[in-house]
C-alpha cells in the first residue's frame, strides 16, 4: 500500500508544485526504491483510467475501426469506386477519443451465451453506456431522473436528451449501441409484440450500430411517420417536423410509412424520407465522400483554420493556445501561448501572420513561430459574438449594447481601427472579403433576421428572415450567399443575387454546429451534432458528399482554398485532416 | 513483419486500444499537460511512421513505450534550461520499471469506473474538472466553487484516496 507522504508527493509532481525539498525527497524515493517505482507507476496508471472513465468521447472511430476489422486500410486515393465501408476504413487512423470504448463499450458486449457481470439486469432492456450533459430517464407516470452510466433502462421508460450538447450513449443486451443526439427522446417499449417492436424515437436523432457483423434479429424502430424494421449493422435516423429520414450506412431494412402503409426496401448506401403527405417513398444514394483521412492532431483545438496555401493548419485551444501544424506530415510547426479564453475567430493575413480575436475582444497579430507580437484591446465588455473575415482584413463584434462594431486591420501596419459602428441588436456576425459587393457583414437577430450591410458605407444592402434566431450563421466571401441554421426550419441557403432561398437540412433533427463556405462560394460545408459534415453545392442545392467523421460532434469545420483539404474538430478537442475529391 | 499495406492500420489500431495507458506512461515521465499532449500527439505520429517496423509477434506496448521514452527524453533535452524533477538516469529508471501491471490493467480500471461511482457528488465533481474533457486547474475549482486553493487540493487528494482504496478492495474481492 503506497504511503500517505509519496501519495502527497506524487500528486504535488503531478500538479507541477513540488518544493525543492519535496522534489529532492521524491527524488531519492524514486532512486533507491523499486518499490516506489511501482506506487509511481500505480499513481499515474490510476490518474489515466480516471481520465478515460470521464473522458464522454464515445469512439466511434472505435466502431468504425471494429466495422472494418477484416477489411485493410485504404491504401491509395483511388477511393470512388470502393464501397462505403471501406471509405469509412481510412479513418482507422482516428482520434484518440475512441479508446474509450476499448474499455468499456466493447469490452462489455454481452452474447446470448456468454452473460457478463455488467450486462443489464434482467428486467432492463439496455443500459445507459455514456453521458454528456443533461440526460433523463422518464417512467411512464412522468417521473424523472438523471441518467447514470451503467443504468438499466426498463420497458415503458423514455431517455430524454437536453439540449446544449447533450447526447448519451445506449447499450442494448445483444451490443447494439445508440446515440441519441440532444433534443432527443427515445421511448423503449415492452417488446411483447409480434414483430419485436421495442423502440420509439419520440423526437430528435438516433444513430445505431449492430453489435454483430449480422444482425441475426431485426430492430424495430418507429416514430411519428415511418415504422423502421431493420437488419442493419448501422443507420441514422431522424425525426424532423413533419417527416422522418433513414440513412442507411451498412445493411438493409425495410421502411414503411404509417400514413400511407407504403413500405420500401433499402440497401447500402441509401437514404429515404418518409413524410406525413403523399409523395414517392423513393429510397436514393447518400453521395459518397471521397475523403481520406490524411492526419489526427490528437487534443489540438476547437477550430481549425487553413492558410491560403493549404500548406498549414491552424487550430487555437482555449488553454492549449495556438499550434500550426503542416499538412503534409501532420507536424507541428509552431506554437504560442492561448488567452485562456474563446476564441471568436481567426484568419492568415495577407501578410503571412494570423490575426485573432478573443471572445474577450483581444485582437492579435501573430507571426508563426514568434509569440504574438501585437494585441490590442477592442470592444471587451457585454461581447457576445465576433467574427474576422476570411482573408484576415476585418473584424466584427457583435454586443448586448445593441452595437456591431467592424473593424479594418492593417497586417502590414499592424494596426487596427474602427470602421464603422451599427446600431443593431444583434445575435451574430459574419464576414465577407472580396467580391464587386466588397466586404459585408451579416448580422442575425433574436427573432430570426438577418441583415446585411457594406462595412465601409454601413449602408444596408439586404435582410432575410427566419422564423427563430439563427446560430450558427455564415457569408460567403463574395457576399452573394448567407447560410443560417435555426432550429424550427433547419439550414437555410439565401442568395443575395437570385433573391431566393433553399433549405438544405430540416430543423429538429441533428442541429448545425458550424457552417462553411468554400472560397469561390460554390460549396457549403456544414458540421452537425451527429458527427457528420455535409456538402452542398450552393447553386443548385444537391447534396455532394456525406463524411462521417468519427466524432460524436462536428464543433468546427473548414476547408483549404481549393477545397482539396478539409479539416473538423470535434471530441477532446481533436482536429482531423481530410484530403477529398470533389464529385 | 507485418504486411506494409496493413501495417498503419494495425498500430494505428493498437495504438487506439492502448492509448490509455500510454497518456498514463507519458504523464508520468512529463507531468505538464500541454506538453505531455504534445509529446502523445509526436508518438501517434511516430508509430505510424515506423509501423512497418512492428512485428505482430511483438509487444506493442513495449515498443509504444519505447518511443514514447525516447520522445521524452528528447523533451527533457530541448528544455534543459528549465528545472526538470526528473534526470535521465532516474527516468531510464522509471521508464523500465513501467508495465509490470500491464496484465491487470483491465481489471483495475473497472474498479476504478465502478468506484467513481460512488464518489460523493461534491467529490466527483472536482474529479470531473480536474480530469475529465476541459480538464482545469485547482486554482480555476476553486475560484468556480469559491474554495481555497488548498482546499481542492485536498478534496482531490482525498478522492484519489477513496479511488485507490475502493479499487482495491473490488479487486481483492474479485468484483
Amino acid at each position: 500500500m503506497m504511503d500517505e507522504r509519496l501519495f502527497y508527493l506524487l500528486e504535488a509532481y503531478q500538479e507541477q508544485r513540488l518544493n525543492e525539498c519535496e522534489a529532492n525527497e521524491l527524488r531519492d524515493r524514486l532512486r533507491t526504491s523499486a518499490a516506489a517505482r511501482q506506487d509511481f507507476w500505480e499513481y499515474f496508471d490510476q490518474a489515466a483510467m480516471i481520465e478515460d472513465v470521464l473522458r464522454e468521447s464515445s469512439g466511434r472511430d472505435l466502431a468504425l475501426l471494429e466495422a472494418g476489422e477484416k477489411e485493410a486500410v485504404m491504401p491509395s486515393k483511388a477511393v470512388a469506386s470502393r464501397s462505403r465501408t471501406r471509405v469509412w476504413l481510412s479513418m482507422i487512423g482516428a482520434s484518440l477519443a475512441a479508446c474509450v470504448l476499448i474499455a468499456v463499450g466493447l469490452v462489455w458486449r454481452p452474447g446470448p451465451d456468454q452473460p457478463r457481470p455488467n450486462s443489464p439486469e434482467s428486467e432492463s432492456a439496455a443500459m445507459i453506456r455514456s453521458v454528456v450533459g443533461d440526460v433523463q430517464i422518464a417512467e411512464a407516470s412522468g417521473k424523472t431522473m438523471p441518467a447514470t452510466v451503467n443504468e438499466g433502462i426498463r420497458a415503458g421508460q423514455i431517455v430524454n436528451v437536453g439540449d446544449d450538447e447533450s447526447q448519451v450513449g445506449i447499450l442494448l443486451a445483444d451490443g447494439t449501441q445508440i446515440t441519441l443526439g440532444s433534443g432527443s427522446a427515445l421511448r423503449f417499449s415492452d417488446g411483447n409484440t409480434e414483430d419485436g417492436e421495442r423502440l420509439h424515437l419520440v423526437k430528435g436523432t438516433m444513430q445505431v450500430q449492430s453489435g454483430h457483423p449480422a444482425p441475426k434479429a431485426n430492430m424495430v424502430v418507429t416514430t411519428a411517420h415511418a415504422r423502421i424494421v431493420s437488419a442493419a449493422r448501422r443507420f441514422r435516423l431522424y425525426h424532423e417536423n413533419d417527416s422522418s429520414r433513414v440513412e442507411l450506412e451498412e445493411g438493409t431494412m425495410s421502411v414503411e410509412r404509417l400514413s400511407d402503409n407504403t413500405a420500401v426496401e433499402m440497401t447500402d448506401g441509401c437514404f429515404v424520407v418518409a413524410r406525413t403527405e403523399l409523395e414517392p417513398l423513393t429510397p436514393r444514394s447518400i453521395p459518397i465522400s471521397h475523403c481520406l483521412l490524411r492526419h489526427t492532431l490528437l487534443r489540438s483545438g476547437e477550430v481549425a483554420v487553413f492558410s491560403p496555401d493549404g500548406s498549414r493548419l491552424l487550430t487555437y485551444h482555449f488553454a492549449r493556445g495556438w499550434k500550426a501544424w503542416s499538412t503534409l506530415d501532420g507536424k507541428q510547426i509552431a506554437s504560442a501561448a492561448g488567452t485562456n479564453q474563446p476564441i471568436n475567430g481567426f484568419a492568415f493575413t495577407g501578410a503571412g501572420s494570423v490575426l485573432a480575436l478573443s471572445q474577450t475582444g483581444i485582437a492579435s497579430f501573430w507571426d508563426l513561430g514568434n509569440e504574438p507580437a501585437f494585441a490590442t484591446t477592442l470592444r471587451d465588455k457585454d461581447v457576445r459574438h465576433g467574427a474576422v473575415s476570411p482573408d484576415g482584413r476585418w473584424l466584427a463584434q457583435a454586443t448586448r449594447k445593441s452595437e456591431v462594431a467592424v473593424w479594418e486591420a492593417d497586417p502590414h501596419e499592424e494596426r487596427i481601427t474602427l470602421s464603422q459602428s451599427l446600431t443593431i441588436q444583434p445575435s451574430r456576425v459574419a464576414l465577407s472579403t472580396t467580391g464587386p459587393k466588397g466586404p459585408q457583414v451579416a448580422v442575425s437577430q433574436w427573432g430570426g433576421e438577418i441583415r446585411i450591410f457594406d462595412v465601409k458605407t454601413g449602408v444596408e444592402s439586404a435582410a432575410f428572415r427566419m422564423k427563430s434566431t439563427p446560430t450558427p450563421l455564415a457569408l460567403s466571401a463574395d457576399s452573394r450567399f448567407v447560410a443560417a441554421y435555426a432550429n424550427k426550419e433547419g439550414l437555410v441557403l439565401f442568395d443575395q443575387d437570385r433573391k431566393t432561398s433553399q433549405n438544405f437540412w430540416p430543423g429538429q433533427g441533428a442541429c448545425v454546429s458550424s457552417l462553411f463556405f468554400a472560397a469561390d462560394g460554390k460549396v457549403l460545408l456544414a458540421g452537425l451534432e451527429d458527427g457528420t459534415v455535409r456538402a452542398w453545392s450552393t447553386g443548385d442545392g444537391q447534396c455532394l458528399f456525406v463524411l462521417e467523421t468519427g466524432f460524436r460532434r462536428v464543433s468546427h469545420v473548414s476547408a483549404s482554398a481549393n477545397l482539396s483539404l478539409i479539416a473538423t474538430c470535434g471530441d477532446g478537442f481533436c482536429a482531423k485532416i481530410w484530403e477529398c475529391q470533389l464529385p | 513483419m507485418v504486411n506494409d499495406q496493413s501495417a498503419t492500420a494495425v498500430v494505428q489500431r493498437l495504438f487506439l486500444q492502448h492509448s490509455a495507458r500510454l497518456r498514463g506512461f507519458v504523464s508520468g515521465l512529463v507531468p505538464d499537460r500541454g506538453s505531455a499532449e504534445d509529446i502523445f500527439q509526436e508518438i501517434f505520429l511516430t508509430v505510424t511512421c515506423k509501423a512497418a517496423d512492428f512485428r505482430v509477434e511483438d509487444n506493442f506496448l513495449a515498443w509504444a513505450r519505447g518511443i514514447a521514452r525516447l520522445k521524452a527524453l528528447e523533451y527533457f533535452r530541448k528544455n534543459s534550461r528549465r528545472p526538470q524533477l526528473l534526470s535521465e538516469d532516474l527516468l531510464e529508471a522509471l521508464a523500465s520499471s513501467a508495465g509490470r501491471s500491464d496484465s491487470l490493467w483491465e481489471e483495475r480500471r473497472s474498479a476504478v469506473a465502478a468506484c467513481i461511482q460512488k464518489l460523493a457528488p461534491r467529490a466527483r465533481q472536482i474529479l470531473e474538472m480536474r480530469y475529465a474533457e476541459a480538464p482545469v486547474t485547482p486554482q480555476e475549482i476553486a475560484q468556480r466553487l469559491t474554495w481555497t486553493v488548498s482546499a481542492v487540493h485536498v478534496a482531490l487528494t482525498r478522492a484519489r484516496k477513496f479511488l485507490q482504496e475502493c479499487s482495491r478492495r473490488r479487486l481483492a474481492v474479485g468484483e
